[in-house]
């Protein structure tokens, strides 16, 4: 089809005298070793069209649509960055941190070059690799997981995202910061930028290798945190006013959130309004069970004892929690001990989706919580259970003989969603079943996701 | 066209040749390029181009080169030159990418660009499924790969 396919290279050079187009060695170079792929469509003239023409392509095309292009085969996975994100090479990690700032600080939205979304950073030591990209909605992506993978030093991660200094007028405002695969070397790097990042809302940090305490302080508009797979975290502590949100997947080890209080004295009356408002949570259990005692929740520094508590330390700091995603292996008698006693912290739970992962592995259980007696107190505003990815029935009914205790007066509806798309409610029947054992079992209903109230998690995907 | 311009003489990959106004071949960089730094002949060879899509890129040539002269600023003659290139790239996909092969190995920076956002234009808005469907790109990502690069690349829809 292409006239330079039919040429090998002798005929190649038999035509053109080499002097005439030698001074563009490295076109021609590209031209002629175009990857023979045998899996591509013969007629996908576009995957086979060279890589610096994808690059000039895919740059005309607005940020999420050259990022989307990653879909659509292998080929393609990593074109977008090569044309949106300007390659760097022999830096410095701290010229590398630079570099980002003052992107950053001279970022404009409005006129900007159509292919200047970041850097690709290769750094001296010929290991570390930092791509970093910024979305057009402010999000901040920096992500080392390029570079040779080598044995994880252990360190420590503190981030204050806590405005230093008055950002210049156009500064990107960064609301939204993730952090890939930060290691030994690049951790102070990376927590040297934090703090000139005050617009800061939301902070995903994911598979860092070696990270042992994670510190957030002073984190003043952080109301999203995200943590999923640091093997090695053990310790975990959050500092600020507005979290909202908490995502969580790994083994935990220790978690300490401190709280936050706004009391008033007003005309001799207290006015009171303290601790952590923490309104969803998903926690991910499936690379290891939590151990009892691994939350602890301080109380906040301004927190005075004539404040007028309406419940009971430690459990105000989740009694904001309206929305719990529990995700584990399996649902186990251990399992639901340990999820029973993490209920006991959550006293005005609304929705409640569990979710068995069948296909992960399933971690021998340490036995920790067999002994324990946990009784949580009544979930009252609990509205509705969704059970998602249970093996049987049997497993459902197993698991909903336990929670049933928890419910006040209300009887919140229990929904099952096992393979397929076919809902079942669990439903309270008149006669006991043969064996006696429970009066509950599901029936098939239609159309439960109408009456169902939506799954704010269900929008979200950002499991990296 | 002035009759004492220099013509030169171009020759398609599969041996058809072309005499144009030197002003014309010298839209493409590379055999400006290689004039300016000493080639004398007046036959040049350009091997990567079939004849069909050489005469194209000709004709886009030639009906540039008039509007780097004369009347070529004027903005009314430029939304003209504007219609004429969308009508120049309505081809079948075929042909739209061996111009943009021809852009690229003649180097004719306008050209290129102008077929580049083409493409683009026919990728945006579009879902993935209907990019693979509209360029017969064949999706070679198993599903759990799939998944795993729609994952890694979700902060940027957030």
């Amino acid at each position: 089809v292409f006239g330079y396919q039919l040429l090998d290279d002798d005929v190649f050079h038999q035509i053109i005298p080499s002097f005439i187009w030698n001074y563009d060695q490295e076109k021609l170079y590209n031209h002629v070793n175009i990857p023979e792929s045998t899996s591509m469509n013969p007629n996908d003239f576009i995957s086979n069209l060279p890589d610096n023409i994808l690059h000039h392509i895919t740059s005309y095309l607005p940020f999420e649509s050259a990022v989307r292009t990653s879909f659509l085969s292998t080929h393609w996975k990593h074109l977008w960055k090569e044309a949106l994100l300007d390659s760097v090479h022999d830096v410095t990690m701290e010229a590398a941190i630079k570099a980002i700032q003052s992107f950053l600080d001279g970022f404009d939205t409005h006129c900007r070059p159509r292919n200047k979304w970041g850097f690709i950073f290769e750094f001296s030591n010929g290991r570390n690799i930092l791509a970093a990209s910024i979305s057009r909605n402010g999000t901040l992506r920096l992500d080392f997981s390029a570079g040779k993978q080598e044995f994880p030093m252990p360190f420590d991660l503190d981030l204050k995202p806590l405005q230093t200094q008055l950002p210049y007028s156009n500064t990107m405002k960064v609301k939204s910061l993730y952090l890939v695969s930060v290691s030994h070397l690049s951790n102070v790097a990376v927590s040297s930028l934090v703090p000139n990042l005050p617009f800061l809302e939301s902070l995903t940090i994911a598979k860092c290798k070696g990270l042992q305490s994670l510190q957030i302080k002073e984190a003043k508009v952080l109301h999203k945190l995200v943590v999923l797979d640091c093997p090695q975290l053990q310790s975990l502590s959050f500092e600020g006013s507005c979290l909202r949100c908490f995502r969580y997947r790994g083994k935990l080890a220790s978690f300490r959130f401190q709280g936050y209080c706004k009391c008033t004295i007003f005309r001799r009356i207290c006015i009171c309004e303290c601790g952590l408002f923490l309104k969803d949570a998903m926690i991910d259990l499936r690379q290891g069970s939590l151990t009892e005692g691994t939350w602890d929740f301080e109380k906040p520094p301004g927190y005075r004892y004539s404040c007028n508590f309406s419940t009971r330390d430690p459990l105000f700091c989740l009694s904001e929690l309206k929305e719990l995603w529990w995700i584990d292996c399996s649902m186990d008698r251990e399992s639901i001990n340990v999820l029973l006693w993490f209920l006991k912290l959550c006293p005005h739970l609304e929705r409640f989706y569990v979710t068995i992962d069948p296909k992960c592995y399933n971690m021998p259980s340490t036995g920790k919580f067999s002994t324990l007696f946990i009784v949580p107190d009544k979930l009252c505003d609990l509205k509705a259970i969704k059970l998602e990815g249970f093996a049987d029935e049997e497993k459902e009914i197993f698991m909903a003989r336990r929670l049933i205790p928890l419910f006040g007066d209300n009887n919140p509806v229990i929904i099952s969603k096992s393979d397929g798309k076919c809902l079942k409610h669990l439903m309270k029947v008149a006669k006991l079943e043969k064996k006696g054992k429970y009066p509950y079992k599901f029936k098939v209903v239609e159309n439960v996701s109408e009456n169902f109230p939506k799954h704010v998690h269900s929008s979200f995907q950002p499991l990296i | 066209m002035e009759s004492t311009s220099k013509k030169v003489t171009l020759s398609s990959s599969d041996g058809r040749t072309f005499e144009v106004e030197e002003a014309v071949a010298f839209q493409s960089q590379t055999i400006k390029h290689l004039y300016e730094t000493g080639y004398t002949g007046d036959f040049i060879p350009v091997p990567n181009v079939t004849g069909d899509i050489l005469s194209m890129v000709l004709r886009y040539c030639e009906k540039h080169v008039d509007s780097d002269t004369a009347a070529g600023k004027e903005s009314f003659y430029d939304n003209k030159l504007k219609r004429w290139d969308a009508l120049f790239v309505k081809v079948d996909q075929s042909t739209l990418f061996d111009l943009i092969l021809a852009a690229d190995f003649m180097n004719i920076n306008s050209l290129m660009d102008l077929t580049c956002k083409t493409v683009a234009n026919m990728m945006k808005g579009k879902t993935t499924e209907e990019i693979r469907g509209t360029f017969n790109i064949k999706n070679d990502y198993t599903p759990e790969a799939e998944e795993m690069v729609r994952r890694e690349n979700q902060w940027a829809f957030e």
